[in-house]
């Protein structure tokens, strides 16, 4: 077994995760898919409010890309489908009922015809992501590699090891399945030590450090870098899980583990409940007496959501602290402070940036390439090896001022657009 | 190698100038302690052309700026004879604070430390009145700096061990006076605050080292033409100039790698 030990990286101390050895079922009464997930989406509906739909069923998909297809993971009928600024997506909320699951047809899936064929059907395709540019890759691409990320080095993320140790046969089958998807390798990348059970083919490779070690960019620098032609595909152990549930029983796995912890929790919880849960009805009951807000996602790159996003392992449920209070509300002392010590915005270099920097990187120099949108001069500097997740840490080195995941994301866009 | 104090980086965002300000405490009490309250009229008074300075900047281009004036106008306070003229430290200072760092934007944009820029200033229009010299400075007074700004990160130790190996080199050459500097607090000083200064220095590691090495290499050569204080501003004036051009070095290795790399 090869294990990769990570140089630098930032161990941060925010609270302890949630211990993944048990899992407490809790199913929320509503769900959501969100439009936040699908960037670029043109969506047409296949649904509309009131509907009654089961596990499996279409909702919407892709008018330009009919292998993005967004389908109801659980039984229920839609409640409510908001739309976003100029006729985009939003959110399609479902009230999850009891109703039978939709029944697949896998006998076709030992060819790679037919599994692409089935993955996209049951709404799974969109569970990879191309490196370059994080996209959702065509049905007809071909990878030179695959990752399974089998390992999370978040902040308050859930181990993945006991997860997947519960679930066993269907990420092994899920597993053997991707070999059919690529003629490269398929790596699963895991934490020391942590290895789960892989069939033969499978290149299971150890990252050991803090994070960003278990980051998709990070073993794709190490073992597969994506140079001026590579492209690669990486995947979250949840979806190959999902994928193997599916091929087993032919039905959806209408669950997903999230890790829910934070410090405004009275204590951290693993729970089994649904893909797109409602966060307010996980975390019900379960809040300190302080005001908080729930991250879906870890505490360095979540979102501040109602509902859980798509891919996602752990919410963060973080005191709320008002460090200053709204302008027309701070007293002069809290002005003061506020007027002194705000800074000009500018990048200030420190020997922490180059501990939070993907590997490879120089960081300094691509941010600031990427700040003033000079697209050149970030693909000379690695950019296309890098996805925002990659750039999570070093926002928060930085006190979350200057959102460099979104700055990459527009000079990738850019960089995509003139390839 | 220092290690981060992860405790002190949580305290002080990369922006913020708690290290360097809490690390000019001991030096400030000690020349407090040497010649009298004359330094707290003199810092008083550069602070305040610095904040008009930034409030106008600020005002004409809607920006904003920090605590980054207090700690330029404690050091050029801190260096200056205690008899220096009002009206020449009020012209030094505008001349650094606005030519050094506020016409290129602020903190954080600007190629030299406004500080240097000052002394640099003062050291070449007024070179009667002795801006040269410089304070003596004990050691053990720039121990907490050395903590704090290593600890946060802010002052990188590739500069500092670049600027040492390089001094180291000049000795065993012959040349200059390694134990000289080495033990006065004022050379310590000039490199952690200038030397090191996370926006005027080198952006890349590779570029720190060089960044250090040329800093030592020039410090210690104009060491032996003259004051400790001068040979300091001029070598991190340089250093400071030819900061970019060393990161673009640094860059041009690191795109080399990466398509050897990568095919």
């Amino acid at each position: 077994m090869m294990t990769r030990t990570i140089r630098g990286g930032i161990a941060l101390s925010v609270g302890t995760p949630c211990d993944a050895t048990t899992e407490t079922l809790r199913l929320p009464q509503t769900i959501a898919l969100l439009g936040e997930d699908c960037p670029g989406l043109r969506p047409r509906l296949a649904v509309a409010e009131g509907a009654e739909v089961s596990a499996g069923t279409l909702l919407l998909e892709d008018r330009h890309r009919p292998e993005i297809r967004l389908v109801a993971p659980v039984s229920g009928r839609v409640v409510e489908i908001v739309r976003g600024p100029r006729r985009s997506f939003d959110r399609l909320v479902i009230e999850a009922a009891d109703g039978e699951a939709r029944v697949f047809d896998c006998s076709a899936a030992d060819t790679r015809e037919g599994l692409v064929a089935l993955l996209v059907e049951a709404g799974l395709w969109r569970a990879f992501l191309t490196r370059p540019y994080g996209r959702v890759p065509g049905p007809t691409d071909q990878p030179d590699a695959l990752f399974v990320t089998a390992i999370d080095t978040r902040p308050l993320a859930p181990d993945p090891f006991p997860i997947i140790a519960r679930r066993a046969g269907a990420f092994a089958r899920g597993l053997a399945a991707l070999r059919r998807l690529t003629e490269g390798p398929v790596h699963l990348c895991h934490a020391p030590g942590r290895r789960p059970e892989a069939p033969a083919g499978i290149l299971p490779t150890a990252f050991a450090g803090p994070h960003p070690a278990g980051l998709a960019g990070t073993h794709i620098h190490h073992l597969h870098p994506v140079g001026a032609r590579g492209r690669v595909w990486h995947i979250g152990y949840q979806e190959v899980i999902g994928i193997g549930h599916l091929l087993e029983t032919g039905r959806l796995w209408s669950r997903r583990i999230v890790g829910l912890a934070g410090d405004g929790l009275l204590a951290p919880d693993c729970l089994e409940t649904l893909p797109g849960a409602d966060l307010n009805a996980l975390a019900r009951g379960r809040l300190g007496p302080d005001p908080v807000r729930i991250l879906s996602g870890s505490p360095i790159n979540g979102r501040p959501a109602r509902w859980l996003g798509h891919a996602h392992t752990q919410a963060s449920v973080l005191r709320h602290r008002v460090a200053t209070g709204a302008p027309d509300t701070r007293g002069w002392r809290e002005a003061l402070v506020h007027w002194l010590g705000r800074g000009t915005g500018a990048l200030i270099p420190n020997a922490l940036h180059e501990r939070a920097a993907p590997p490879g990187i120089l960081p300094i120099p691509l941010l600031r390439a990427i700040s003033v949108g000079d697209a050149e001069t970030a693909r000379r500097l690695g950019a296309r090896e890098l996805a925002g997740e990659d750039l999570a840490l070093l926002t928060h080195i930085d006190g979350g001022e200057t959102n460099y995941p979104d700055l990459l994301r527009r000079t990738l866009e850019l960089m995509e657009a003139t390839e | 190698m220092i290690p981060l104090l992860p405790a002190l980086a949580r305290l002080a965002p990369p922006h913020g100038q708690l290290p360097a300000l809490l690390g000019l405490a001991l030096p400030m009490a000690f020349v407090l302690f040497a010649e009298g309250g004359g330094l707290l009229l003199r810092v008083g008074l550069l602070l305040a052309v610095i904040v008009g300075w930034q409030v106008l900047f600020a005002r004409i281009r809607g920006q904003h700026f920090g605590l980054e004036g207090m700690t330029a106008a404690i050091l050029v306070g801190l260096l200056v004879p205690p008899a220096s003229p009002l009206y020449q430290l009020v012209l030094a200072i505008s001349f650094g604070i606005v030519i050094g760092q506020l016409v290129f934007g602020g903190h954080g944009r600007n190629i030299l430390h406004p500080s240097v820029v000052t002394l640099a200033f003062l050291i070449f229009s007024f070179a009667a009145e002795g801006y040269g010299q410089g304070p003596d400075l004990p050691l053990f007074a720039l121990v907490p700096a050395f903590v704090l700004l290593l600890g946060s990160g802010q002052a990188n130790w590739r500069i500092l061990a670049g600027a040492l190996f390089s001094l180291l080199g000049l000795s065993l050459l012959g040349i200059g006076d390694l134990p000289g500097l080495m033990g006065s607090g004022l050379f310590w000083l000039g490199l952690l605050y200038f030397a090191a200064d996370p926006v005027a220095s080198a952006a890349t590691n590779p570029g720190r080292l060089a960044h250090g090495l040329l800093f030592g290499l020039l410090a210690g050569l104009f060491a032996t033409a003259g004051s400790i204080l001068s040979a300091i501003v001029f070598a991190a004036l340089m250093a400071g100039i030819f900061a970019p051009l060393l990161d673009q070095g640094a860059i041009t290795v690191n795109i080399l790698r990466r398509s050897r790399r990568h095919g």
